[in-house]
C-alpha cells in the first residue's frame, strides 16, 4: 500500500485535511506535515505530496526550504501548485509530478492527484474519481462516451465525463446496478422496491417512471435488470428469484433445480442470460426459455470459485464476475460447443493491484470495461484490447 | 413589431422597441409573466455561483444585474434581499472561488459564521455578496401597465397557433380569435414565449438549433420561525442548493431549489418524488428549524425555455434567427441577462429592418379583455404539513 506524506502551509490546513480524508477513504495512508517541520521523508515506499502555497503567503519561503531539503534527501515530491509562476525552475525540473490547480475544481484536482499517487498506472487502465459526487459507487453503465454511476452514499445517479460530473437523478434509495437499453436508462432502486427507468436528454433525465412490479409480480429489493429485444431479466433479489421475459411473452420466474438465494446480478447474451446467484456463490446460465444450461462454482477463493458474486457481464467469449466476498474481478472463458456450455477460469483477479471491491460492470463498443469500486470509491476503466485479453482464447 | 409572449423578455424587448419609436403588438396566451418569469427566485446573479467565472461572464451578469437595479429603482421597486450568502463546505473550492472572483472583479467579503437558519457545522467558508433578489410580480405589473398605456403598443390576448413563412421571411403569425384564425402580419417577429418558442419555431423550420425546454423543481417552505434568507450552496458541492425568501403575514417563505433540472416541459410524479427526497435531505443537512411542526411546504415545477449557451460565455447565444430575415427567438439562460438580451435584439432588428421590405398592413382584431398579471408562482402552490413531505 502506498503511504503518502502530505505537506502543507498554514493556510492550507482545511484543504490538506480534506485531501487526507479523501485519500484515506481510498485506502491510501496519509501522514500530514507542515512545511515548518523540516524536510520530506525519504522512505522509499512513500509518495511525498506538497500543497504549494501561493507565492504571496508567508509559508512560501518555508516551502522552498522544505522542498530543497526533501530533494537533497532523494525525495521527488508531487507538487500541487496554484499556477506555474509560483514554482522556481530548479524545483520544477526535479518534481515527480506537478498539478497546476488554479481554476480546477476539487474533484479535478483530486482525480489528477489520485493518478499521481497510485502506483504506476499500466497503459490499459484509467480512473474516474469524483469525491464530491461519488463516494460509494454501485451500478455503472456507459452512456455514449460518458459514464453514468449510481452512488449509495449520496443516493443519486451521476453522469461522469472526462472533465465534469453532473447529478442526473437525485433522491434514490440504495441504488444498485444500472443498465441501458434502447436509449433508456434503468436503475435498480433497491430500498424503494422498484426499478426506475428514464431517458437522458441534454445531460438531464426525463420521463422518469417507476416499475414496482411486472405482470403482477411485485419486486422486492431488486438489484439488477437487463432489457433487450429478445430477452429481459430482473434480479428480484429480495424475493430470491430472477424474473425473465422472452420474445414478448409474459414475465415468468426462473425455475432451477437448486433455487436461487438472493441473486444480485444478471446479464444477457445471444443464447440466454446469466445469473450471479450471490448467496449460493455460483453462476447460473439459462437459455432464452429460462431453462438451466449451467450451474457453476461454489464458495471458495480459488479460480472458478466465488464468494458473493454480485455483478456479471459477458464480453465476446469472456465472462466477468465481480465478487464482493473475494474483493476481486474474476474472468472466465465461455465455451459453447454442441449446445454445451462450459466455463474455464481465465484470470483470477483482474487489475488486482488496483480494484478494491468491484460491483458494477459495463463494456462499451470500444472494448472499454468500466468497473465501479466501492472500496476505492472510484470507477476503473480497463481497455480490454490493450490488455491483450481478446487475443487469447 | 410583433412580440410573442409577455414575460420578462417580451416586456423588456417591447419597451426597447417603443423607446426606438416602433409600434409593437404583444400577443400573450395566458397572463403576464405567467409561464416562466413568475417561477423564478428573482435572484440577480453577478457570477458568484460559478467556481471560476470568466471576466466576460462576470461583466455580462454584473451589467445585467445593474441594469435591473436601475429599472427597479425607476419603477420604485425595492429588493427583497440585497446581500446573498455564498456558502461552501469544501475549503478548497471556497479558496479557488474567492481567488477567481477577485480576479474577475467581483465584490464580496468574508462572512463570520453561518447566516441565520443555516447550520454552522460542516461549513468551511461563507461570503456575503452583492447579489439581490426581487419580487418580479411587482416589476411585471409596473412595466406592463406602462407599456399597455402607451399608444404605440397593442396587447392581444390570444394563442399563436403557428407562424407562416414565405421563403426566408416570416409573413405572419396565426392566432385564434373569436372562433376563427386571423393572421397577424408584421415587419418583424420576436418569440419571447419561453417553452412555447420551440413549438412555434417548429411550425416554420425543422432546425432545432440550440433551443431547449427543461423544468426545474422548486420547493416552497413556509414557517413562522423561518428566518429571512438568501443563500447559495455552491454547485460544485455535493447537493448544492438555492434558498431565496419571501415574506407573508403567516411567516417567511423559502423558495428552495438545486442544480438538478429535468429535460422537457413536464416532470413525472416519480421524478418529483425523487427530487423532493433529495432536497429534503439536503435541507436537513444544511439548515436548522426544519422540524417546526407549524412549517408547511408546497412544490411546483418551473418550466424553462432557453437557447442554451456554454457557461463561460453567455452572450448572443441567447438569440437565434433560425436563418429567417425577420424572426428572432429570444431566451436568456438567466433572468439577470434579460436587459442585455434587449440590446442584442435591438442591434439585430436595426440591421435586419433595413434589409427587409415591410409587408402589407395587419388586420385589426379585437384586443379583448385586458391581460392580467400573474402573481409569483409560489403564492399559488398548495401547502401541506411538513410531515407529509416524508411520505412523498
Amino acid at each position: 500500500m502506498t503511504s503518502i506524506q502530505l505537506a502543507r502551509g498554514s493556510e492550507d490546513v482545511a484543504f490538506a485535511e480534506q485531501l487526507r480524508v479523501d485519500l484515506a477513504l481510498r485506502q491510501l495512508s496519509v501522514r500530514l506535515t507542515a512545511f515548518t517541520t523540516g524536510g520530506g521523508s525519504n522512505r522509499s515506499d512513500s509518495v511525498t505530496l506538497a500543497v504549494v502555497p501561493d507565492e504571496r503567503t508567508v509559508d512560501y519561503d518555508a516551502f522552498l526550504i522544505w522542498v530543497e531539503h526533501a530533494m537533497a534527501g532523494g525525495v521527488a515530491p508531487v507538487l500541487l501548485v496554484p499556477q506555474q509562476n509560483d514554482l522556481p525552475p530548479r524545483i520544477h525540473s526535479r518534481a515527480a509530478g506537478i498539478i497546476f490547480s488554479q481554476s480546477l475544481s476539487y474533484d479535478e484536482v483530486f482525480e489528477e492527484l489520485f493518478r499521481n499517487v497510485v502506483d504506476a498506472f499500466p497503459p490499459w487502465l484509467d480512473v474516474r474519481v469524483r469525491p464530491s459526487l461519488v463516494q460509494n459507487p454501485t451500478g455503472v453503465t456507459w452512456w455514449t462516451d460518458d459514464l453514468i454511476a449510481a452512488d449509495g452514499r449520496f443516493e443519486h445517479a451521476v453522469r461522469i465525463s472526462p472533465n465534469d460530473s453532473t447529478v442526473v437523478i437525485p433522491g434514490l434509495d440504495h441504488p444498485q446496478h444500472i443498465s441501458v437499453a434502447h436509449r433508456r436508462l434503468s436503475i435498480a432502486n433497491r430500498s424503494a422496491d422498484e426499478i426506475l427507468t428514464c431517458t437522458i436528454v441534454d445531460n438531464m433525465a426525463t420521463d422518469i417512471q417507476a416499475v414496482p412490479s411486472v405482470d403482477g409480480l411485485a419486486l422486492r429489493r431488486p438489484h439488477d435488470m437487463r432489457f433487450t429485444e429478445n430477452v429481459s431479466v430482473i434480479a428480484d433479489t429480495g424475493n430470491s428469484r430472477v424474473l425473465f421475459r422472452s420474445n414478448g411473452q409474459p414475465w415468468r420466474t426462473v425455475g432451477l433445480e437448486t433455487p436461487l438465494e438472493y441473486p444480485g446480478g444478471v446479464c444477457v447474451d445471444s443464447t440466454g442470460f446469466w445469473i450471479a446467484d450471490t448467496a449460493h456463490h455460483r453462476i447460473v446460465k439459462c437459455d432464452t426459455d429460462g431453462r438451466e444450461v449451467l450451474s457453476y462454482g461454489g464458495h471458495g477463493t480459488g479460480p472458478g470459485r466465488f464468494a458473493r458474486p454480485v455483478g456479471i457481464i459477458r464480453w465476446r467469449d469472456m465472462l466477468f464476475v465481480a465478487e464482493e466476498g473475494n474483493d476481486r474481478l474474476q474472468v472466465l472463458n465461455v465455451r459453447e460447443i454442441d449446445g454445451r456450455t462450459e466455463l474455464i477460469p481465465r484470470i483470477e483477479r483482474l487489475a488486482g493491484d488496483f480494484i478494491g471491491q468491484p460491483l458494477g460492470l459495463s463494456v462499451n463498443s470500444n472494448s472499454r470495461l468500466a468497473v465501479s469500486d466501492r472500496k476505492q470509491k472510484c470507477i476503473w476503466l480497463i481497455d480490454l484490447v490493450q490488455l491483450g485479453l481478446e487475443s487469447v482464447s | 413589431m410583433l412580440v410573442v409572449g409577455a414575460g420578462a423578455s417580451g416586456l423588456i424587448i417591447a419597451q426597447r422597441f417603443v423607446d426606438a419609436g416602433l409600434s409593437v403588438t404583444i400577443v400573450e396566451r395566458g397572463s403576464v409573466g405567467g409561464e416562466q418569469s413568475n417561477h423564478s427566485h428573482g435572484y440577480m446573479h453577478r457570477g458568484h455561483i460559478y467556481l471560476t467565472p470568466s471576466l466576460e461572464l462576470v461583466r455580462n451578469l454584473s451589467n445585467g444585474a445593474d441594469r435591473w437595479r436601475a429599472e427597479m429603482d425607476a419603477l420604485g421597486i425595492e429588493p427583497i434581499n440585497d446581500n446573498s450568502s455564498l456558502l461552501f463546505t469544501n475549503a478548497y473550492e471556497a479558496d479557488v472561488a474567492a481567488a477567481a472572483w477577485s480576479r474577475a472583479g467581483l465584490t464580496f467579503h468574508e462572512q463570520v459564521g453561518a447566516p441565520p437558519g443555516v447550520e454552522q457545522e460542516g461549513l468551511a467558508r461563507s461570503f456575503i455578496t452583492q447579489e439581490a433578489t426581487f419580487d418580479f410580480t411587482q416589476w411585471l405589473r409596473a412595466r406592463y401597465e406602462r407599456l399597455a398605456a402607451d399608444p404605440a403598443v397593442k396587447v392581444i390576448q390570444a394563442n399563436v397557433l403557428r407562424l407562416e413563412r414565405e421563403s426566408t421571411a416570416i409573413v405572419g403569425a396565426v392566432v385564434a380569435s373569436g372562433g376563427e384564425e386571423v393572421v397577424l402580419a408584421s415587419s418583424f417577429v420576436v418569440l419571447c414565449g419561453g417553452i412555447g418558442n420551440l413549438e412555434l419555431a417548429a411550425t416554420v423550420t425543422q432546425f432545432r438549433g440550440n433551443a431547449l425546454n427543461r423544468s426545474s423543481p422548486m420547493l416552497v417552505l413556509r414557517g413562522p420561525e423561518l428566518p429571512s434568507l438568501s443563500a447559495v450552496f455552491h454547485g460544485h458541492e455535493t447537493h448544492g442548493m438555492f434558498i431565496a425568501s419571501r415574506h407573508t403575514d403567516e411567516g417567511t417563505v423559502w423558495l428552495v431549489s438545486n442544480y438538478v433540472s429535468y429535460a422537457g416541459e413536464a416532470i413525472t410524479a416519480t421524478g418529483v418524488r425523487l427530487w423532493l427526497r433529495d432536497i429534503r435531505s439536503t435541507l436537513r443537512d444544511r439548515t436548522s428549524g426544519l422540524d417546526d411542526p407549524r412549517n408547511v411546504w408546497g412544490y411546483y415545477s418551473a418550466p424553462k425555455g432557453e437557447l442554451r449557451s456554454i457557461r463561460t460565455s453567455i452572450n448572443s447565444h441567447n438569440v437565434q434567427s433560425y436563418g429567417f430575415d425577420n424572426l428572432l427567438v429570444a431566451a436568456p439562460t438567466k433572468l439577470t441577462l434579460t436587459p442585455l438580451l434587449g440590446d442584442v435584439v435591438m442591434d439585430e432588428v436595426a440591421q435586419r429592418l433595413r434589409r427587409h421590405k415591410r409587408p402589407a398592413g395587419s388586420r385589426d382584431i379585437e384586443t379583448g379583455s385586458p391581460v392580467s398579471v400573474s402573481p409569483e408562482r409560489w403564492t399559488e402552490a398548495t401547502l401541506h404539513p411538513l410531515s407529509s413531505l416524508v411520505d412523498v
